[in-house]
């Protein structure tokens, strides 16, 4: 054997040693990383996803409360049927009725008045809130003009929400006393 | 017909030189044979000792020592680097929306703003409760209930505030009671909410000859939690 061949052997073996290592750590690590991966689609994602859906749900009802709450107190009673087209769209079909019911009782208590009324939204919170209801509490003040005078106006009111086919409708609404 | 002696022409084994498995050893023979002519006997001789340096054959089961072992190709290399990368990437990373160190990271700062959400409004209502009443003649004690519910740095502007209750409520026997009708979430963090509150606050005094007359108050409280305790830092009116 040649003194060439001797010294080529110890290099050649440490080399060995260490691709198989690194192939080794390399297929743990792979390995380990699927694995987390793999569970943190059932756990983590599951989690995330809820919790994305229910801030994006949050600020559709709270701005669905504030609109129904805007625009039921921005009215002119010499067109209320504009109020009500505008508001219609935003309620239930249930709550439609009773609420034209309301609105054509108001026109008949004011519409010799003159009344127009402006609203402004103050504060707004979620008193509660699930997957397909919610509870909002609204702020508002509206000032109202009419022959007898101009008059500010305060509302603490509440009013309850329900997601039907993917959309945040008024379901009800009542002043807090 | 003389009988020769026989001699073996097999050679002595070298300690520990295995034997070879095709070697048969022939037994020494008894029977005569008949002799040899001197060319056949060199060439035995010579046949001997070519078996002698020949390698012993090879075993039909290898042992261990003797298995090569291959090492790993410079692109089974790269391969599996590429591979582990990519997997790190997808577990870590946001590449997937919902996996990862940022979600769940979000998940935990989620987690927290639920839980405050759910316990700062309770916290408030009996905040709200103990702040906004008193009673003309039990006015100091009123007073420290109600800075019990408030961080310090609130507690001294309300203490300012309530030197006008001590001054006016003992003339008219001023005496208030708060009631809250409901409570909701306006902006949440972690460890600091604000909270919406209706309170009806009834006032019965002698400027008002007796009669309670009921205020229906729009609040907001803003809550801060130290030491796992909501406290008001805030108070405003609507």
């Amino acid at each position: 054997m040649s003194v060439l061949g001797t010294a080529r052997l110890p290099r050649r073996q440490g080399s060995l040693e260490f691709s198989r290592g690194a192939a080794a750590t390399l297929a743990v690590v792979a390995v380990v990383a699927l694995v987390a991966l793999v569970v943190q689609l059932f756990t983590v994602r599951p989690d995330y996803t809820a919790a994305e859906d229910l801030d994006a749900n949050r600020g559709e009802v709270v701005r669905t409360a504030e609109q129904f709450t805007l625009l039921v107190n921005t009215f002119d009673a010499k067109n209320i049927d504009a109020m009500k087209s505008s508001v219609t769209p935003l309620l239930t079909t249930k709550f439609q009725d009773s609420f034209e019911k309301t609105a054509d009782e108001l026109l008949t208590q004011v519409s010799s008045l003159n009344l127009t009324s402006k609203g402004e939204v103050l504060q707004s919170a979620v008193a509660s809130q699930d997957t397909d209801s919610a509870q909002v509490l609204v702020v508002a003040d509206a000032r109202a003009e009419s022959d007898l005078g101009t008059r500010a106006r305060h509302f603490r009111w509440q009013v309850d929400l329900v997601k039907v086919d993917g959309q945040w409708l008024v379901d009800n609404f009542s002043p807090v006393a | 017909m003389t009988q020769t002696p026989t001699t073996s022409t097999r050679r002595r084994r070298i300690a520990g030189e295995r034997r070879p498995a095709t070697e048969q050893v022939a037994p020494p023979t008894k029977k005569p044979s008949a002799p040899k002519r001197p060319a056949e006997k060199v060439e035995k001789v010579e046949k001997a000792e070519r078996a002698r340096r020949a390698p012993a054959p090879a075993r039909t089961e290898p042992t261990p020592e003797a298995t090569p072992k291959r090492p790993v190709g410079r692109w089974q290399l790269t391969v599996l680097a590429l591979v582990a990368a990519v997997a790190v990437t997808l577990a870590a990373g946001p590449i997937i929306p919902g996996v990862g160190i940022a979600a769940i990271r979000q998940n935990s700062e989620h987690d927290a703003v639920a839980a405050a959400s759910r316990t700062a409004p309770a916290a408030a209502e009996r905040a709200a409760a103990a702040i906004l009443a008193y009673d003309y003649e039990t006015l100091e004690a009123d007073r420290d209930n109600a800075a019990r519910f408030m961080t310090s740095d609130y507690r001294k502007e309300y203490l300012d505030t309530f030197g006008l209750v001590l001054d006016n409520a003992p003339e008219v026997k001023a005496v208030v009671e708060a009631q809250v009708r409901a409570s909701g979430v306006i902006h949440a963090d972690a460890d600091r909410v604000d909270v919406l509150l209706f309170v009806n606050q009834t006032t019965t005094s002698t400027a008002n000859e007796g009669e309670p007359q009921t205020a229906l108050n729009r609040v907001r409280m803003t809550m801060e939690q130290q030491n796992g305790t909501w406290l008001v830092d805030g108070i405003t009116s609507y």
